[in-house]
């Protein structure tokens, strides 16, 4: 099963249409098969992210601030999409590999650095 | 072993700043380059490695600057970065002497991997100057980077010994 | 670490002063973290300060102006900078704004800091005629005598803090008319949060509505806060109310009544400061006699009532609006289309619009896209209206539409002035259980205005006069 993080730096990226980078984790259950991928993107599209999180199978989308009418779109297409996250991308996999990551979460590690 | 030195010709900024943000992370000499002259002039200042080009849709003189760098140095490999509109410019490309073309949006992995394997090939004009460049790498473990560069050397080889 | 940042009035924080400003307002630190944020801004983004203290503020804002952080360094570097962008919110809605991000001078010589400024400028925006295919002309159209009489109530319920159940098919504008009640009432300066019920499953709806404490359940890893305390001092409209589980409805109740309630988890009560306003497009009666809605929630929430007629039912109001959106989309697209052609026109008017004036937006829309002359002939409407000239139950467009309405009771139509005056202030008097002084003034009336009107409506006599004096 895939999941896609959109990320921006070593976080999740604050908006789904303003993402350039996103991985793509491949994992069995609790563990992932290999390194997550990292793709970047040549320029910022709502659209050509949709399309791309569809063609590659995707099942589960971790994201920062999405519009609505994304959101219904992979909702209607079987896609859970994990929103509102902010924090470490790591950690924001590991939770979600865990079935622990809520939407609208703001991870520990958001505030704990710095 | 020194940093592989590459350009990256791209004329969207935050792909640029991002794509060379992450190959400096993995330990590559990266700069960017916006067009064509600021191209020409990193070039002038500090022979790259290996050049990765973006060929823009609508853009029809992106081509154009892979011949004007190899026009300049043969020797320098370019890897050229497609996207819907330019698939077939990315293929005319390869028949120029670009090492390979690649679609966007890329993997970042698969992107390494070919920038490893364009800088192999490159500084290996003959199978003498293969022996220092096998060497760290049989030191090391990396056995992907070892099987692309062994390849390389054998492609390199007189026909007549390994035909491929 | 956080900068300091000295008050101005002796005792006074921070984050009391910035809750005063009707704009989203963020105070960060020289790496662009959270130092305040103030409440509109909590309510605009769904997170409280205490999550997101020390957090990167483009995290929380969600634009498309930060540039990576680019666009404040140079605010940092001294140059207070206003920019026009968008956000998007903690209901997935874009809006546009305007940032003024100012550099904050403490002591030292560079900046502590930025002040980010947001200002909303959804109605400048959409009076421009430029708003998101979701915005344009959503708005409260209509000059029909029924629509009339809903834009002069919508004051008299701004002015009340009793709760307000708006009903109507879907497409109606219900959402428009809430805020509107919102916007003219004493709590317009703060958060209008809107929770759609019949989206969320019932244990999300429940820790959406009231919030949950860390640890309540897998994943709830800190406090999270609920729309309740979100729209603390403001309004929150529930929509398809009707579609609420009964155990929720509960303690909805409850809250309604005491002001108070534990979010999940919670050992700790939270006190409500918020003005409800409800709708549906369901016949809610119905669902109180199948035993799917409870009645005393049912009665508490009718208070007062705004029924939003359907575009049929609106006469003048679908020509006007056709020329409306046909402007509008015309502009827009930069369309040569002026007009619909008899037949055409003739067509729309004897549609029934089950989708009401969203369907009605949507048909112009695409006949303006499809159209290629100057004029809309019969031929460019969509295939489906001919399918269904009559009104029938079924509806072809994207939205699921209600099954025939039962007609509504004789209560909630024809009703005239006087008696939804006497509804209103029955209402007001419920809620501050008697108390006359803080009725009228809740009605926005002095207190002879307000005893006067009693005597008219025959609310006064000498049964009444004991009353009076009753604490309640």
């Amino acid at each position: 099963m895939k999941i896609l993080l959109t990320v921006q730096d070593n976080s999740i990226a604050p908006r789904f249409d303003q993402a350039t980078e996103i991985m793509i984790a491949e994992h069995d259950g609790p563990r992932l098969n290999a390194e997550p991928r990292t793709i970047i993107l040549p320029h910022r599209s709502a659209e050509e992210l949709s399309d791309l999180i569809v063609k590659e199978g995707v099942e589960c989308v971790i994201c920062g601030g999405i519009e609505e009418s994304f959101h219904k779109f992979f909702t209607w297409k079987k896609i859970t999409v994990i929103d509102g996250v902010i924090g470490d991308h790591a950690e924001a996999l590991d939770r979600c590999l865990a079935g622990e990551l809520q939407p609208g979460t703001v991870l520990p590690s958001a505030q704990g650095k710095g | 072993m020194q940093s592989i030195k590459v350009l990256l010709i791209a004329g969207e900024p935050e792909f640029s700043d991002i794509l060379t943000d992450r190959l400096r992370s993995w330990g590559f000499a990266a700069v960017a380059a916006g067009n064509r002259e600021e191209a020409m002039e990193a070039i002038a200042l500090s022979r790259p490695d290996v050049v990765v080009l973006s060929l823009r849709a609508g853009h029809g003189h992106d081509l154009d600057t892979l011949r004007l760098i190899k026009n300049l140095d043969p020797a320098i490999e370019v890897l050229l970065l497609t996207c819907k509109g330019t698939a077939i410019d990315g293929m005319k490309g390869v028949e120029q002497g670009a090492l390979d073309c690649l679609p966007q949006p890329i993997d970042l992995g698969v992107l390494i991997e070919k920038i490893r394997l364009a800088h192999a090939r490159r500084t290996l004009p003959g199978d003498r100057a293969a022996v220092p460049l096998l060497a760290p790498l049989l030191a090391g473990n990396d056995w992907p980077e070892m099987c692309a560069t062994l390849l390389t050397c054998l492609q390199s080889l007189p026909e007549r010994l390994f035909p491929l | 670490m956080t900068a300091e940042f000295p008050s101005p009035f002796p005792g006074l924080a921070l984050v009391a002063l910035l809750d005063a400003i009707p704009h989203g307002v963020a105070v960060v630190d020289r790496e662009c973290k959270i130092v305040a944020i103030n409440q509109t801004l909590e309510a605009l983004t769904g997170v409280t300060l205490a999550e997101v203290r020390g957090v990167y503020v483009d995290f929380v804002l969600r634009s498309n102006i930060a540039r990576r952080g680019r666009t404040f360094r140079e605010a940092l570097a001294g140059d207070p900078l206003t920019v026009e962008g968008d956000i998007v919110s903690r209901d997935r809605r874009k809006i546009p704004m305007r940032f003024t991000i100012s550099p904050l001078q403490g002591s030292a010589d560079e900046p502590a800091g930025l002040v980010i400024v947001l200002d909303d400028l959804s109605d400048v925006v959409n009076s421009a005629g430029l708003g998101a295919t979701e915005d344009v002309a959503d708005s409260i159209i209509g000059q029909s005598p029924k629509m009339r009489e809903v834009f002069e109530l919508i004051p008299l319920m701004a002015h009340t803090e009793a709760s307000v159940l708006i009903t109507g098919e879907t497409g109606t504008g219900k959402d428009k008319v809430a805020e509107a009640i919102h916007k003219r009432s004493s709590r317009a300066a703060k958060p209008f949060i809107k929770i759609n019920c019949g989206a969320l499953p019932e244990s999300l709806l429940e820790s959406e509505l009231f919030g949950y404490v860390k640890g309540a359940f897998t994943g709830a890893v800190k406090d999270k806060p609920g729309m309740f305390r979100l729209a603390q001092g403001g309004t929150l409209f529930l929509t398809e109310i009707g579609d609420m589980p009964l155990p929720l409805q509960v303690k909805l109740l409850s809250v309604l009544d005491d002001r108070e309630f534990f979010p999940l988890g919670g050992e700790k009560k939270v006190q409500v400061d918020v003005r409800i306003i409800a709708a549906t497009h369901r016949p809610l009666k119905e669902r109180v006699a199948e035993g799917l809605f409870r009645e005393d929630l049912y009665y508490r929430l009718n208070v007062l009532h705004l029924h939003l007629p359907p575009l049929r039912e609106r006469e003048t109001d679908t020509r006007f609006l056709i020329n409306h959106f046909l402007r509008t989309f015309a502009e827009r697209t930069g369309s040569s289309v002026k007009s619909f052609s008899d037949e055409a026109l003739r067509l729309l008017m004897d549609y029934a619009f089950p989708g009401n004036i969203r369907e009605l937006r949507n048909i112009v829309e695409y006949c303006v896209n499809i159209c290629q002359t100057r004029q809309i002939e019969a031929g460019d409407l969509p295939k489906y209206l001919f399918a269904r000239l009559a009104p029938t139950a079924a509806a072809p467009v994207a939205e699921p539409v209600p099954p025939e309405q039962a007609p509504p009771p004789p209560r909630e139509t024809g009703r005239d002035w006087l008696s939804i005056e006497k509804e209103l202030i029955v209402g007001t008097l419920t809620q501050t259980r008697g108390n006359r002084s803080k009725a009228a003034a809740l009605l926005g009336w002095g207190r002879t205005t307000l005893w006067r009107k009693l005597k008219t409506h025959g609310l006064v006599g000498p049964a009444e006069a004991g009353i009076e004096n009753e604490a309640g």
